[in-house]
Formats: C-alpha cells, sequence, structure tokens
C-alpha cells in the first residue's frame, strides 16, 4: 500500500459521498408529486 | 394588473439524459484510470522534505471539481445577468441553482484540498497561498448569496439582488483561476504554465475525462435542482405519471407563489 493511501481514499470518498447524498435528496424532490400532495390546489384550471 | 412573476418554462439548455450519460461514465473512468493508467507524479514537499507522492492522485478529482464549481458560478452569473436583461423568472431560477451547485463543489474543493494539503505540506490550510485565499474569498462571497436572498421576501425585489450578487461575485473567478500565476510564491502546484503542461500524455488524459465528467456532472445538478424547484412552484403543472417536467415545455398557467 503507497503512503498517503488514506488522504486519497478521504478526498475520493468524500466526493462521492456528497454527489451521492445531492443525488439521493434532489431525485426524491423530483419522484414526489406535487400534484398529489397539493390537494386540489389549482386542479380546477 | 401586476403581470405574475413565476417561471414559465422547464426548457433544458442541455439535454439532462447526456449530460447524465456523460457524468455516471466518466466521472468514475477519471478514478480508474488515476490509479490504474496515470503514472505517479513527484509535486509537493511534505512535512521535514518527506515527499508525499501518492497523494497527488487527489489531483484528478480536486481540479475537476475546482473547475466545475467555476463554471457553475459562471452559469449562475451568467443566468442572473440574463434576468436582469429579460426580468424572466426562470432565469431567476437558474441563477440560483448554478450558485447553489457552485457552493456544493466550492466545499469539495476545499475539503479535498486541505486532505491533499495536510499531505503534501503538512498542514490543513496555508494562509500564505494566494490561490487558497482567493478561493475561500469566491466561496464565502457566494455562501452569502444565500444570507442575501433568504433574508429578502420572494419576488421580483429579490430575484434583482441574488442576480447583482451573483454576476458581481463571477470577477472573482478569473481571479481566482490566475492567483497561481501572478501570486510572487509559488506554493500551489501550477499544472499548467505558460511554459506549458507539466502533465505527460496518461496524466492528460485522465485530468481531461475528470474535467468532461464533472462538467457533465454540474450540468446535470443545476438542471435537475432548477427542476426541482419549478416543480415544487408550480405542483400542479407537474404530470401525474411522475415524468421529470425538465424536457417539457409549461403547458398551463404560472404559479403566483414564491420561486426557489
Amino acid at each position: 500500500m503507497h503512503d498517503g493511501w488514506e488522504s486519497v481514499a478521504a478526498a475520493y470518498g468524500i466526493v462521492v459521498f456528497a454527489i451521492v447524498v445531492w443525488m439521493w435528496m434532489i431525485l426524491g424532490k423530483l419522484r414526489r408529486n406535487p400534484a398529489r400532495e397539493r390537494s386540489t390546489i389549482g386542479r380546477e384550471r | 394588473m401586476q403581470p405574475v412573476f413565476a417561471p414559465r418554462t422547464t426548457r433544458a439548455r442541455v439535454s439532462p439524459r447526456l449530460a447524465a450519460i456523460l457524468a455516471i461514465a466518466l466521472v468514475p473512468l477519471s478514478a480508474i484510470l488515476a490509479f490504474a493508467w496515470a503514472p505517479i507524479a513527484t509535486i509537493g514537499l511534505g512535512e521535514h522534505g518527506v515527499q508525499y507522492d501518492f497523494p497527488q492522485k487527489v489531483f484528478y478529482w480536486h481540479v475537476p471539481v475546482a473547475l466545475a464549481a467555476y463554471a457553475a458560478f459562471a452559469a449562475g452569473a451568467w443566468n442572473g445577468l440574463l434576468y436582469l436583461l429579460k426580468d424572466d423568472a426562470d432565469y431567476d431560477v437558474r441563477s440560483y441553482a448554478g450558485v447553489h451547485v457552485g457552493v456544493v463543489f466550492g466545499t469539495l474543493v476545499l475539503l479535498t484540498g486541505s486532505i491533499w494539503a495536510k499531505a503534501a505540506w503538512g498542514v490543513w490550510w496555508n494562509w500564505g497561498d494566494t490561490q487558497l485565499l482567493v478561493f475561500l474569498t469566491l466561496y464565502l462571497f457566494y455562501a452569502a448569496y444565500f444570507v442575501l436572498r433568504f433574508s429578502i421576501d420572494p419576488g421580483r425585489a429579490r430575484a434583482k439582488a441574488s442576480a447583482v450578487f451573483s454576476v458581481v461575485g463571477v470577477a472573482l473567478v478569473p481571479l481566482s483561476f490566475m492567483a497561481i500565476r501572478i501570486a510572487d510564491t509559488l506554493i500551489h502546484p501550477v499544472v499548467i504554465t505558460s511554459d506549458g503542461s507539466r502533465l505527460t500524455g496518461p496524466m492528460w488524459g485522465t485530468f481531461a475525462i475528470g474535467v468532461l465528467g464533472f462538467f457533465a456532472l454540474s450540468m446535470l445538478m443545476v438542471q435537475l435542482e432548477v427542476a426541482a424547484k419549478l416543480r415544487a412552484s408550480r405542483g400542479w403543472c407537474a404530470s401525474d405519471d411522475g415524468e421529470s417536467s425538465i424536457d417539457s415545455e409549461s403547458r398551463s398557467e404560472p404559479a403566483t407563489v414564491a420561486h426557489a
């Protein structure tokens, strides 16, 4: 194992973790359907 | 009657599908190539003159993420400028998303850079490095964007103040990019100098793939956030089958509620 591999693993891990969490949150927002959640607001249009 | 202030279109400027494919393919590929293809370079002297070679691999994601952060800030500023010119709330949402993604990437730049600095320099931060200070200034400036934005009630006044702020801040991007080249103390590693590149072929290839991948990822993240914001502000415009609205043109009246 190379010297300093922990630093490299930490750096790459942080980037992957942040992107996965961000995607999970934003895709969760997109998957929720506000048309159903917001009852009848605007439906009658 | 005062016109409704809300975003009208949801058409993406760049195909989100293409951006997703590029990001999913190129970002992991750049990591694989960084370890399997690119040779280990010897840049950076660590504590007590000890050379730390392997942590240089952080560079293959650190720099592309930084460039993607610059691009996201620039996109935020460009859309802020378009908002000021056209008074279209759609640009306000796009400007907000650009700055938001830029700050997310900027956080990653600071974290990965600090990790590399600890391995290479022996310290987490170096206050004598012009590049670090300018990037930190840029980052904190755009972090303050959210303080400004959410201290004003939704509407035109907030959109205009946010747009002006985003446009002013983008002046720091070229300054940050040039800081390591105009500074007297060259502590921060400079890869591409006036004398040419210090990278070999495999290093260049890996770096370029990383840049393309993270640019695509930042574009995708901006578009997804724009879609989520638009959908949240005009809930009843969303299709019932759960299809993402970022590729479709709005067919109904805009909401009267605030956005972003």
